[in-house]
Formats: structure tokens, C-alpha cells, sequence
């Protein structure tokens, strides 16, 4: 063996150990979209080491995608305009890497799984047949050695019965279960390095909980490395070694996941904490994020984050802060924190939440009340439409709210959440039960009585983009149903009142006359909310109003939504997946379960002492930002029955791991813990 | 009146197809009027008016549309008395602006076919000479006989071309300059220097219109105009047919016909269609059966035998009826608006089944909830949600229909069932084709000419479609703002 090339031995000896799995450096892509250019990412940098799990962070638009697309060099050629910088998987360029070689890299040494399970698996393919495309392009096994392996991923990443499943096509499948062969698809080629694009946000918080579960044991058996992106701050908190966050284009910190949470150190990341909900900040208004995240279209000049800082100074809008270290590992791009530069001498005001009540609500009165509330869909089927089956998505609801009083219902999807809300607003017709409204027999009401009440009750739906008709300008989708129930008078007072309820969403009056689309997801919530108050109602169902919103985002909805409580007494029943949410939002909490409402009673008594095992679950499974607090998680197995066959007996217990064996045979009845706590368990009475 | 035609020495002829086809044309005006005074309307044919693509294809389409509108104005000229005095007589044929404006091209038939811009026939015949009899190839009657040799017509067409050119040049500066002249937005430049300044492709700030490419496209087709009537005087450009008729004067009449069953037969079939469509969508229950099951049992019947059925009917009538009709346009005319008819009645099934699987997706949307969340009416919903969102389908197929129908027709003409055989129709003309192919040696131009004819129609018309539909998506505005 020659000198020289014992050197590049050792050279490259050197690299391997010393050096990352995957290392970006000073990534640039631009994208060119309708005639202007997208500086999708702007110079990103980072590490990743074998083993280790680094959580990019950011709201939607950052760049995050872009960045795990562009390590996987599956950026879309034809609006590509421009890839500079380096990113290198060993030492080894693939920004210069060939297309033909790429194959190899990707699913073979890079792996990715993305967000939607269900569009993400090919449904005319058996799961078999879709993990063993990869085992054959990059292991070359075939027949049943493929067959073999295959049953063994799927086995590993914790799919039941996989000898079964095996053949099974995706739509036989729960989405927890999808995401699992997406999972097994992605490590049949045992890569080095896995990406998961948001790999939990489709899905509920106790599959979640058991997908992070299996991705953290995979990577402890494997040695792999993960990057993950993500929005959320709890995924963040259980997943990560090492995080950056990112914010328009750039990342603008960068540290341990211990550093990130006990001293975040750029305002945007302490900004983002400061946003999430929770209960100890039931009695102030949200730290707010004012504005948007700046398009990407126009070259910056300064701090990108200026606009919407509290403690920018003129510096900010001048110079782009740099890149420096301001501990061990912590990383972070801000002028404030710089040492060589010295702060205006003023007062660092922090903007004191000023102490907001809780609305007061009215003991007495009942504004609406549920009483074994039951929607049944009937499932026909052949030639003369006969009724074979019922899908039984509500069975049996009690409810009530009271004026000015906000009561969340929270459940995983499917558990009928969304059907009581609409059967509230008399969208759907109802089986069985009772509807009371301000003392109306609501679900009897017919005609022009029905059409009276209309005004009295209405919704604001989750996904901002499909509630709004996208040819219809934004006065007129508002003003939609005032001229639908006969409340506007006069063209003028109708255009007035447009502009005061856009002026109370916090939206200028000048939008009249512009589409939804040029509006944002907050923006567009916002615009829901007005249509929702142009008739004054009483009471609005909010179905998940903030979960397709970013964190930041979503703080500005939900004060908006308290402050217009405080303004006109309104109620709210409050539907949602999102615990943190609750417990800042709502008063009384309702917990449903296939159907049935499994337990009741105020904030602190349901968040603090749940007594359900499905609740003292859902509350485990949720991902915190508090490090410290080692919870016990409850993990539960499997997903939610099926409303056309519930399990006999308590229909929570083939998935309750405090389950006996009368749980199956009896059906258990409300329990009262205390005067306005119930929870509908077997285990409580005895 | 009866003096005024007197006077002007014809009758004027309304059609039904006219009426129609003039209707559009008044509510598409109407349209454009209601639609520049609202913003928000115009904004998306902004976008389109910005497409390089869109402007050419609609400068080509435009050529066909006046040409057809002009060959839509029919009337019977008087025919020359022998006596003073006498009442005015009319002519059974009618002609139209078009015609009178081409003049006699239309007139100058030949015995038989001869290739494009021949002098001579293209067959062999007896010919009498001083000599005796000889076979060859005779001069044409019209193609060239100004010519005193043949040998000459090289250098003839070179002259004819250039001076044709010269007057496209000429016509297209003065429609140039007389749309500079309108303009406002000149940044102080005389017409002439703006003229100059687009063709050279600078665009100015506050250019809404491709004007580059507008220009370019028309100088081309002005060009190939002027050039086609200066050659088209002496020759026969595109040849003759077995009757001798000039195949460029057919292919030109031909396009009226095009127009006609594109656009008559979408709008006949698209209150069947967007109804019932949205209908059997938005209501489901039994309304959805009952329309599913209608559309279904039209669809099993072969669309070909209900057309031959109701066109042989109407044939009859007509022959039954002869004296409901003066002139033989007046029964073509009868024939095309009941195959119009009669296209529309068995083309809806299509987009109705289109629609209401559309229809069915909206219905779920959360803005039609929320409308009846409202108490909103099912009429305004229908008409205010989901119409407006169905719109593109709409847009699509029609556009997908115009191309199609126009080849139906030329299906249907082979069959028998078409058009009438003396009216002027790239069907009839592919149909006479047919024959011709089959002969030797071949005769292809009218085949060529139908096609080319048809062709850049309908690519024209396909590529203005799409931009339109791009631009009134919204679903592809926002992508870009969304992602």
C-alpha cells in the first residue's frame, strides 16, 4: 500500500469518528414560484450524530419541509431555482450526487416518513407487497426470504397479528397502524438516517404517544439517527437531543433540548412557550406573536424576526444579527444576546399580562341542555336502500351549558364529537334524546321556528380553508347571514355592521372586498368567527378551531375568542383533541368515548383528579413541555372500537388496562365523585 | 321595407341559427359590460388578459369568430328583372356578407378536381384542338387563366405573395396603429414609436396586455390573409373538388357551420347538464335516483340511432312541409338547429355525471354547512356555493365538447345523418374526402384543408380554454400562497 493512499485511510478514518452522520452546512434553496423567487431556506446549518434525534422546530412556512426534501434531493426540479451550500451524509456531497446513485441513498441510507399515513401508502398495494419494494431495490430479497423479512419489520414496529396483516390492503388499516407500515417501509432498507416529516400531527394524542414510543425504541435498537420536524413543542420535549428552530428561512437557535426548554435564549423561542396554553395561565390572556411569519419572496434586511419582536432596537432593522454561541452547544441569532454588542440602555419592559377573569357565568340558568342525546346513521345497502346496520356516533349524551360558560368535549376522532356539535345546531337529525334550548324544545322545532333559532346558535369549523366558499368575497360570506335571516336592514347597515364585526375580529374594514384566499389560516379563522357573530348568537360550537393553526396563531384565536365571551356573554361549546387548550379555555370539561360521554366535571377537578382510566390516559399520553416531571405515561394498546359494532359491555374496556372481567358483560352508569364531577366506570363504585 | 330592399337590391334572411348565434354575441357583450364595472369580476380575466398564450390563441380564435359572424348574416339578393316595373324578385340562394365580400370566389367552379394553385386539371381529357383530338391535361377555366404560359405561374405567385405581403404589412400597422391611437397608456410616445418599441418586446409599467405578442400573432395572420386574397383571386389555393368547386372558399364557409354546432349545442346541452347535474348532487334521496336512472337509460341507447331518429324525422317534415320554406338555406338551416338539439339532448349525460359527483364533494364542504348553519335557502346555496365551484368543470367541458361535437358532426355526416349535404361543413368535406383517398392518384387537399382548418381551431381554442381555467381556479392561485 502506497503513503498516499494510507493517509486517505486514515483521513478518512479520522472523519468517520470524528465527524456527524449528516452534516448541512450553509444551505440556500431557492425556489421560483408565479414569477417571484421563494428563498424557501436561507442558510441553514446543522449537525446530526449517529443515534441521536434533532428536532427542527418551526410554524408552517419556515422552510422545515424544504430542508428534509432537499437532504433527500427530492426538491421539485422544475420550480428549483437555485441549491447552494453543502450537505454532506459521511463526508459525502449529495447535492452533486448523481440521480442514479441518489436511489441508492434514499431508503437505503436516508429514510423518510411523512405526515399523512393515509395518502402516503399506495392503496391498490398490499402492505406486504409495499414493504418488500424496498427490500427488494436495496437488500435484492426475494420470494419468501422477502415475505420472511418482511413479517419480522413489521413485527418490530409493533403491527398486531403481522402474518395476517401482511396481506392486508391500507384501507383495512387504522391510520396508528398505517403510520407503523410507513415506519417498516422506511427501515427495511436500515438506514442511517431517519426523517420524519410532523410523523404525529394526523394522528390522535394515544396513538401518538405509541408511535414516539416505537420510534424511540427503534432508534435505541438501530443506532439510528432522526430528524425530526415538527410544530410541536411536547413532541419536541420527549423526542429530541439536540433542537433548532427555525424561523423564516433561517434558524435562529440552536441547543440541547435542556438548554432549549430551562433557558431559551432568542425571543422567538421564548415567544413560542409563552404561547401555549395551559392552566396556570387561566387567568391572563395569551402571550400573543403579533403579525405573520414575513413572506420569503423579498430579500431581508436585519433581523427577520424584527417586525414582530417586543425588545427590537434600531440595530435590528439594520444589521442581520450573526450566528454565535452563547453557552456550550447553544446557539443563537439575535443582537440582544450578542456580548460584543451593547444594548440600548433602557428598561427591558416586559409586557405584564394584565390579569384577566374568568368569564362569570350564570349559576341558575341553563342555556341549552342535552339529555340521552343519541344519532344514529343507518347504514343501507342493495337495491332498495335497506337499512342493514347503524353507525351509533353519538349514544346517549347529557349536557348542559350555561350562559357565558365555556364546556369543552374532548375525544379522539371518531368518538363523535363533531356529531353532537352538528345535531346541536340542527344539522343532522337526531335519533333519540332530548335538545333544551332557552327553553325550547330545540330538536322538535320545524319552519319558520327553526329558522329563528338559527341565529341563536352557530359554529366555527377547524379547517379555515374549507369553511370559507372561495368565490364568494369576504363582506359577503359575512354578511351571509344576516340577508339569510332577515337581520340586515338597509344596504348601508349592513355594510356598517360588516366593518364593526371585522374591526372586532381585529381584521381592517378594507377587506370587503377581497377572497379568502388571500387571507392566512389565522386571518381566515378570524373572518369564521365574524360570519359566526353577524347574527348574534348565543351559543357557538367550536369544532377544533385552532388545531390547523400554528402555536402562535392559535394564542391570538383563543383570546379573541375569550375576549368576545367577556364582550357579549356568549357560550361555547368547545370541541377539541387538545388537553392544553382545555385547560386554559374552558370551565367544564366533557370527556367522550365511542359515543358516550365517559366523564364530567370542572377543569381542575377532570385535568387535576381524573377518575376515568380512558381520561387518567389521554392526560398521560399528552406530550409536555415540562421536563422535569417524570410522569408515568399510561400507554394504552389499540385503537378506539367501531361506533356499527361497540365492544358489549363498557365499551372502553378492550383497550383499559384497569379492565375486570365484569366490565365486559355490564354497562356502566354515571358515577358521581362530587356535585359537578361524574365519570361512567364500573371500577368507581366498589 | 318592401322599397328599402328594393333600393338596396336585397332581402335579408333570418335564420334561426343566426338569431342564436347573434343572441350570444348580444349576451356575451352584456357580460363583458357587467363584468368591467366590478373589480372582483375582472380580476381573474386579468390574469388571463397578462398570458402571452391566452392572447395569441384569442387573436387566431377571433379571425374564426368574425368570419363566422359575418357569414351569419344572410340575405336573398334581387334578381334583375327583364321588365321595368315588374315586382322584385329574390333569389332562392341566399349569400351572406361573407360572400359578398370574397365576391364570386364562390362562383368560379372548374369541371373537376385540380391540385392547389394549378392551372391545369388534374385529370386527363380529350381536349379539341386545331390538331384534332389529344389527351392531355386542360387549362383551368379560373386557376390561372390570366396566364399566357403556364411557365409563368412561378413568377407570378412570387409577385402575387410579395404584394400580398406588402399589403399585410400595411393592414397590420394600420390595426396597429389605430389600437396605439386608443391606447392611453402611450408614456408620451407618438404611435408609431410605441408600435416599435412592442414589436422589439419592451414592455411598459402598467401593461396589462402582452402586446409583444399580440402584434407578433397579428402581423402573421394579417400576412397570411392579404397573401391568401391576392393569390386567391388568380388561384385556386387549396384546389378544387370533384365538382370543381375552390376548396379554400368551402373550408372558410365551413367555419361558420364549426361555430355553430360548438357553441349552439354546449348551450343547449348545459341547463340539462348544470341542473339536473347539481340536482342529483346537492339533494341525493330519490331526486339522485331518479335523475342517476334518466341518465343511465339515455347513456344505453346508442347515441348514433336517437340522432339518425330525429334528424330522419325532421327530414321528413321538411320534405312534407316544402312550402314553409323559400330558400334552401332556410331548410340546411332547420336541419343544423335540430341536430344541435338533438347533440345536446344525448351530450349531457357526461358532465351531469361530472357534476354531481362534484356537487357531491362540496355538499360536505364546512362553508355549505355553515350556509345551513344560516337557514340559507337550497336555491341560494346552489346557486351562490355551489354553482360558482363548478364553474371550471363546466369551463373544461365545454371546451372538451367543442372539439368533440365538431368531429361528431363530421361522424355523423359520413353516417348520413349530419348536416345537410349542401350545406358547407368540414364533416361533408371529409366525408367527399373519403372517396377521394381511395383514388389514383390521390386527391388529399380536401382532406388537408379541412383538417388544417379544424385543427388550428381547435388547438386555438384549447389553449385559450385552459389559461381561462387556470386563471378562475382558485384552488392553483393559492397553491403557490399556501405552500
Amino acid at each position: 500500500m502506497s503513503k498516499q493512499s494510507e493517509d486517505q485511510l486514515l483521513q478518512s478514518d479520522r472523519d468517520t469518528v470524528g465527524s456527524p452522520l449528516l452534516s448541512v452546512q450553509d444551505l440556500r434553496i431557492w425556489l421560483s414560484s408565479r414569477q417571484q423567487t421563494v428563498r424557501a431556506v436561507d442558510g441553514i446549518s446543522l449537525q446530526i450524530e449517529r443515534g441521536k434525534t434533532y428536532a427542527l422546530l418551526g410554524e408552517s412556512g419556515c422552510g422545515k419541509s424544504m430542508t428534509a426534501l432537499s437532504i433527500m434531493q427530492l426538491l421539485p426540479e422544475v420550480s428549483l431555482k437555485r441549491a447552494s451550500g453543502e450537505i454532506l451524509l459521511e463526508g459525502e456531497s449529495l447535492l452533486d450526487c448523481p440521480e442514479q446513485q441518489m436511489r441508492q441513498v434514499r431508503g437505503g441510507r436516508i429514510a423518510m416518513i411523512f405526515q399523512e399515513p393515509m395518502t402516503s401508502l399506495n392503496p391498490v398495494m398490499t402492505v406486504g407487497e409495499q414493504v418488500g419494494e424496498v427490500l427488494q431495490q436495496h437488500k435484492n430479497l426475494r420470494g419468501s426470504e422477502q415475505r420472511q423479512q418482511v413479517i419480522t419489520l413489521l413485527e418490530d414496529v409493533g403491527l398486531p397479528t403481522p402474518e395476517q396483516r401482511i396481506d392486508a390492503y391500507p384501507h383495512q388499516l387504522s391510520g396508528g397502524m398505517k403510520q407503523r407500515v410507513m415506519i417498516a417501509i422506511a427501515l427495511a432498507g436500515e438506514p442511517d438516517l431517519l426523517i420524519a416529516d410532523e410523523p404525529t400531527t394526523a394522528l390522535d394524542v394515544t396513538i401518538q404517544a405509541q408511535i414516539l414510543d416505537l420510534l424511540r425504541r427503534l432508534q435505541q435498537e438501530r443506532g439510528m439517527a432522526i430528524l425530526l420536524i415538527t410544530h410541536d413543542l411536547g413532541v419536541v420535549a420527549e423526542m429530541a437531543d439536540h433542537v433548532g428552530v427555525m424561523y423564516a428561512g433561517q434558524l435562529v437557535e440552536s441547543a440541547s433540548r435542556e438548554q432549549l426548554f430551562s433557558t431559551p435564549g432568542h425571543p422567538y423561542t421564548r415567544r413560542l412557550f409563552d404561547a401555549l396554553p395551559d392552566r396556570s395561565k387561566r387567568h391572563q390572556p395569551l402571550t400573543v406573536l403579533h403579525g405573520m411569519v414575513p413572506p420569503l419572496t423579498a430579500a431581508f434586511q436585519g433581523c427577520r424576526f424584527e417586525s414582530r419582536c417586543d425588545q427590537s432596537w434600531g440595530l435590528c432593522r439594520q444589521l442581520d444579527p450573526n450566528w454565535f454561541a452563547v453557552s456550550l452547544g447553544q446557539q443563537v441569532r439575535c443582537h440582544q444576546l450578542n456580548p460584543e454588542i451593547e444594548p440600548p440602555n433602557r428598561e427591558m419592559v416586559t409586557p405584564e399580562a394584565e390579569p384577566q377573569p374568568l368569564p362569570v357565568t350564570d349559576e341558575g340558568a341553563v342555556l341549552l341542555q342535552l339529555q340521552g342525546l343519541k344519532v344514529h346513521f343507518p347504514i343501507r345497502k342493495g337495491f332498495f336502500h335497506r337499512t342493514v346496520g347503524e353507525v351509533k356516533a353519538v349514544d346517549g349524551v347529557d349536557l348542559s351549558i350555561r350562559p357565558g360558560q365555556t364546556v369543552a368535549l374532548v375525544g379522539e376522532s371518531g368518538c363523535g364529537k363533531t356529531t353532537v356539535g352538528k345535531s346541536i345546531l340542527r344539522l343532522l337529525e337526531t335519533t333519540a334524546g332530548s335538545m333544551q334550548f332557552a327553553e325550547k324544545a330545540l330538536n322538535q322545532l320545524q319552519g319558520r321556528a327553526l329558522h329563528q333559532v338559527r341565529s341563536q346558535l352557530q359554529m366555527i369549523f377547524q379547517d379555515p380553508y374549507a369553511s370559507m366558499n372561495p368565490r364568494m368575497m369576504v363582506g359577503d360570506i359575512i354578511g351571509e347571514g344576516m340577508d339569510a335571516l332577515g337581520i340586515s336592514r338597509t344596504p348601508a347597515e349592513r355594510e356598517q355592521r360588516i366593518a364593526e364585526l371585522l374591526e372586532q375580529v381585529g381584521l381592517s374594514p378594507e377587506v370587503v372586498k377581497r377572497y379568502p384566499h388571500e387571507f392566512s389560516g389565522g386571518q381566515r379563522q378570524r373572518i369564521a368567527i365574524a360570519r359566526a357573530l353577524a347574527v348574534d348568537p348565543q351559543l357557538i360550537v367550536c369544532d377544533e378551531p385552532t388545531s390547523a393553526l400554528d402555536v402562535s396563531v392559535q394564542a391570538q384565536i383563543l383570546n379573541l375568542l375569550r375576549k368576545l365571551q367577556q364582550q357579549q356573554n356568549l357560550s361555547y361549546l368547545f370541541i377539541t383533541h387538545n388537553l392544553s387548550v382545555v385547560s386554559w379555555f374552558a370551565q367544564e370539561v366533557a370527556v367522550m368515548y365511542l359515543g358516550r360521554i365517559v366523564e364530567y366535571g370542572t377543569v381542575e377537578e377532570v385535568m387535576c383528579s381524573p377518575k376515568h382510566p380512558y381520561t387518567q390516559a389521554l392526560l398521560s399520553a399528552v406530550p409536555t413541555v415540562d421536563t422535569e416531571s417524570q410522569r408515568e405515561v399510561i400507554r394504552l394498546q389499540g385503537d378506539q372500537g367501531s361506533p356499527i359494532d361497540p365492544p358489549s359491555g363498557c365499551p372502553f374496556h378492550p383497550r383499559c388496562p384497569q379492565a375486570e372481567s365484569r366490565c365486559s358483560q355490564q354497562l356502566p352508569e354515571q358515577q358521581w365523585v362530587s356535585e359537578t364531577h361524574h365519570a361512567t366506570c364500573l371500577l368507581l363504585k366498589g | 321595407m318592401i322599397e328599402l330592399y328594393a333600393a338596396i337590391g336585397a332581402k335579408p334572411l333570418f335564420l334561426w341559427t343566426d338569431l342564436l348565434i347573434w343572441l350570444l354575441v348580444a349576451v356575451i357583450v352584456l357580460g363583458v359590460s357587467y363584468t368591467r364595472k366590478r373589480p372582483h369580476l375582472l380580476e381573474p380575466w386579468h390574469r388571463v388578459a397578462r398570458s402571452r398564450l391566452a392572447m395569441g390563441s384569442l387573436v387566431v380564435l377571433l379571425v374564426y369568430v368574425v368570419i363566422g359572424l359575418l357569414d351569419s348574416i344572410h340575405y336573398r339578393p334581387a334578381l334583375k328583372s327583364t321588365e321595368a316595373n315588374a315586382e322584385v324578385h329574390y333569389a332562392v340562394e341566399a349569400r351572406t356578407v361573407l360572400d359578398w365580400l370574397v365576391g364570386d370566389l364562390g362562383e368560379q367552379s372548374e369541371k373537376s378536381y385540380s391540385a392547389p394553385l394549378a392551372t391545369h386539371l388534374y385529370s386527363r381529357e380529350s381536349i379539341e384542338t386545331e390538331a384534332g383530338t389529344v389527351r392531355d391535361y386542360p387549362r383551368l377555366q379560373h386557376g390561372g387563366a390570366h396566364l399566357e404560359d403556364p411557365a409563368q405561374q412561378r413568377g407570378d405567385l412570387t409577385t402575387s405573395l410579395f404584394v400580398g405581403g406588402l399589403q399585410g404589412v400595411l393592414v397590420w400597422l394600420a390595426i396597429a396603429l389605430i389600437v396605439a391611437m386608443w391606447l392611453r397608456n402611450r408614456q408620451g410616445r407618438s404611435p408609431l414609436q410605441w408600435v416599435v418599441s412592442k414589436i422589439r418586446g419592451q414592455s411598459d409599467e402598467g401593461d396589462v396586455l402582452p402586446w409583444h405578442t399580440i402584434l407578433w400573432v397579428t402581423c402573421v395572420v394579417a400576412l397570411l390573409m392579404m397573401m391568401a386574397i391576392q393569390v386567391g383571386v388568380k388561384y385556386h389555393i387549396l384546389g378544387t373538388d370533384k365538382v370543381g368547386q375552390d376548396v379554400f372558399y368551402q373550408a372558410v364557409k365551413s367555419i361558420r357551420t364549426g361555430l355553430v354546432i360548438g357553441t349552439l349545442t354546449t348551450l343547449i346541452m348545459l341547463p340539462f347538464a348544470i341542473l339536473l347535474g347539481i340536482m342529483a348532487g346537492y339533494f341525493r334521496g330519490w331526486i339522485d335516483d331518479a335523475i342517476q336512472y334518466t341518465y343511465t337509460t339515455l347513456n344505453s341507447i346508442p347515441g348514433v340511432l336517437l340522432i339518425a331518429a330525429a334528424i330522419l324525422m325532421i327530414q321528413v317534415y321538411i320534405d312534407n312541409n316544402a312550402a314553409l320554406f323559400e330558400t334552401t338555406e332556410e331548410r340546411a338551416d332547420l336541419r343544423l338547429l335540430f341536430l344541435c338539439i338533438i347533440l345536446g339532448v344525448t351530450s349531457w349525460t357526461g358532465l351531469c355525471r361530472l357534476l354531481r359527483g362534484e356537487t357531491l364533494k362540496l355538499r360536505e364542504m364546512d362553508y355549505i354547512t355553515a350556509a345551513h348553519a344560516f337557514g340559507v335557502s337550497h336555491l341560494r346555496i346552489i346557486t351562490r356555493h355551489i354553482l360558482p365551484n363548478v364553474m371550471h368543470v363546466v369551463l373544461i367541458s365545454i371546451v372538451l365538447d367543442f372539439s368533440g361535437l365538431v368531429l361528431a358532426e363530421a361522424v355523423l355526416s359520413y353516417v348520413g345523418v349530419g348536416v345537410d349535404p349542401t350545406m358547407y361543413s368540414w364533416g361533408n368535406m371529409i366525408n367527399g374526402a373519403r372517396l377521394e383517398m381511395a383514388r389514383e392518384p390521390v386527391v388529399w387537399w380536401t382532406l388537408l384543408a379541412s383538417f388544417l382548418f379544424m385543427f388550428v381551431m381547435v388547438l386555438a381554442a384549447n389553449l385559450f380554454s385552459d389559461v381561462v381555467r387556470e386563471a378562475f381556479d382558485p384552488r392553483l392561485q393559492s397553491r403557490g400562497e399556501r405552500s
